[in-house]
């Protein structure tokens, strides 16, 4: 089977704000791609790079050496802008700043409405949209109602409403509770999943980034590490080093390890500590 | 003790007779010393509450006290309770102004009618304290800092009052990983040294890793007070019914037992996770290996016991 055709290349990427030479690289020689239908987590520890990146996949920042291409056009060609900005859609920290409308079908209607489509057609990608988000039962509700979970649904809703190929979502779970958490991320897994989606997901929290397909570590403007969460979270000493962490089984079986207990190295999730520590079948 | 809730009830003036109550008859008192964290789903009313604590919602007289001052009474000096609690609230960087970051740390103290150069002399001190040396970034504005550097500086704003009670609302939300950890042991080095903190958050790792007791907030109510391990271990169901998770490591821990495994304590951290499996699968004294024997798990449980046990019984809903 050959690799896909990526959906969104980064090729050598170097960006820096401000027009002094003297600023620092924010991104220094970036190259990555999002292939469709997977969902990649990007990490790094704050000061790495990750939003000045993701700002680059929908042409809102433009690098100054490299390119990147969406779907097969340069964000730098000022053509091309809509077009991309329709195939890759935003979704940031706070649902708060994100929700304008004064009913939840009226807010996801209104990425299309700007678009110049046929009421109908606006109709059918609204109702489709919701539904993509179990939020259709909220349709008529006003938005200030949900809790922060639905509240970033409705605002992914929006987004889908556009039709993209790819979600790009910055955060969007930092201001949620624990259950607002899981709602997001499942609801993200089932776009993905059925929908063929591809979705960028920038996170601190490396629970979150075991449960994508691919992890991307950045690191001073660089792609320091990439691979399967299982390849990337081998690399532990190294990941605390940088200034992130590991999920929690990961750290606990990187301390049982040190403390002598024989565990496997690739440790990901509570389950497979157990099946490692009691395996079913057996009796302790 | 220095805080006293008592009776609380709190309705928005601008909520619709249809919405609940902010708060609904909320009682606990939280001692001199104490590392409390404040938990619940978004919306239980966590924030309401803590601003109730200084005074920035007005409780009814006889239902908040502070040091033994009525909050909700006339006549009560507001800045005398804003002088022992002090309150930093959520993105908390979003609220500095001043043109250098050493005049808007100096702001609250000056704010209180602490003489000019003991206030310059406190915002040193805080500044010092969150790991930004005043003499590098005292003459900054505080807009060149970056993200965490500004929350910390926020954070000295607060610190620079020297209150005895610090209530921190979701103080690492957007923090990476790094800055969420210095925060921590910064609060617990606080502690340590006699200050009072509660602690608002949704990290259920955070509150494992710093708090030794819990009040859970649903729907306005107070569902429990008790020591963090007993909430995690034994009130599991309660914790998950109102839309929160346990730590991982919890998980982790009781799947172990379920299949078995003679674990003991409540351990709470993935580091007493691993000390308290090393027991079970080594023997006694494994830790010992490293030298560095961690702290077995049982110990905080056994500290927060030692204050609270014989009150502490999760609170649940008439």
């Amino acid at each position: 089977m050959s690799a896909p055709e990526p959906l969104i290349r980064i090729e050598g990427v170097r960006f820096r704000y401000g027009p002094s030479p003297a600023a620092p690289w924010v991104l220094d020689g970036v190259n990555l791609e999002v292939y469709p239908g997977e969902m990649v987590a990007w990490v790094g520890p704050n000061g790495s790079g990750k939003s000045t990146l993701a700002r680059h996949l929908n042409g809102f920042l433009l690098p100054q050496e490299g390119r990147v291409v969406v779907a097969g056009m340069d964000t730098r060609d000022e053509g091309c802008l809509w077009a991309i900005r329709r195939t890759v859609g935003m979704v940031f920290q706070n649902p708060d700043n994100q929700l304008v409308a004064a009913t939840v079908e009226e807010d996801v209607a209104f990425g299309p409405e700007n678009l110049g489509l046929e009421p109908a057609e606006i109709a059918r990608r609204v109702e489709q949209a919701l539904e993509w988000v179990g939020m259709t039962p909220w349709r008529h509700h006003p938005p200030h109602q949900l809790s922060g979970g639905q509240k970033q649904r409705v605002a992914i809703a929006g987004v889908l409403a556009m039709r993209p190929a790819c979600l790009v979502l910055d955060e969007p779970t930092s201001m949620l509770d624990p259950q607002g958490r899981e709602e997001v991320l499942a609801t993200l897994q089932s776009l993905r999943r059925q929908h063929g989606l591809a979705v960028v997901y920038i996170t601190h929290r490396m629970g979150e980034a075991a449960l994508c397909d691919r992890v991307v570590v950045l690191h001073e403007g660089r792609v320091a590490l990439q691979g399967t969460p299982r390849e990337v979270f081998r690399h532990g000493p190294q990941l605390l080093e940088w200034g992130l962490e590991l999920p929690a089984a990961a750290q606990v079986a990187v301390e049982l390890r040190r403390l002598g207990v024989p565990v496997p190295e690739d440790v990901l999730s509570p389950q497979e500590l157990v099946e490692a520590l009691c395996p079913s079948g057996s009796s302790t | 003790m220095s805080i006293r809730v008592q009776h609380l009830s709190y309705r928005y003036p601008t909520a619709l007779p249809s919405d609940p109550p902010a708060l609904v008859d909320v009682s606990f008192t939280i001692e001199e010393g104490e590392f409390v964290a404040l938990l619940g789903p978004t919306g239980s009313g966590k924030s309401t509450l803590v601003q109730h604590l200084n005074g920035l919602l007005r409780p009814p007289p006889g239902t908040v006290w502070v040091f033994g001052m009525d909050v909700g009474r006339r006549g009560t000096d507001l800045s005398q309770v804003r002088r022992r609690v002090g309150l930093v609230f959520q993105y908390p960087e979003y609220q500095l102004f001043e043109e250098t970051v050493l005049q808007d740390v100096a702001f609250g103290p000056r704010n209180l009618g602490v003489q000019e150069q003991e206030a310059l002399e406190r915002a040193r001190r805080a500044l010092r304290r969150v790991g930004l040396d005043p003499d590098v970034y005292g003459n900054r504005s505080p807009f060149e800092l970056s993200g965490g550097q500004r929350r910390r500086a926020a954070l000295a704003g607060v610190l620079a009052l020297e209150s005895p009670v610090l209530v921190l609302d979701e103080p690492t939300a957007g923090l990476d990983p790094r800055g969420r950890q210095e925060l921590m042991e910064l609060l617990r080095e606080l502690n340590r040294e006699g200050t009072t903190v509660v602690l608002v958050t949704h990290s259920m790792e955070e509150v494992a890793r710093v708090a030794r007791r819990a009040l859970l907030l649903s729907r306005g109510r107070l569902v429990a007070d008790c020591p963090v391990d007993s909430l995690f271990y034994d009130h599991g169901d309660l914790v998950r019914s109102v839309g929160l998770r346990v730590p991982e490591t919890v998980e982790l821990v009781q799947a172990l037992r379920r299949r078995g495994a003679p674990i003991q304590g409540k351990p709470l951290t993935p580091q007493q996770a691993a000390a308290a499996i090393a027991r079970w699968r080594l023997g006694e004294g494994p830790a010992d290996r490293t030298g560095s024997r961690a702290r077995p798990g049982s110990g905080q449980g056994r500290q927060a016991l030692g204050r609270h046990a014989l009150r502490s019984r999760p609170v649940r809903p008439r």
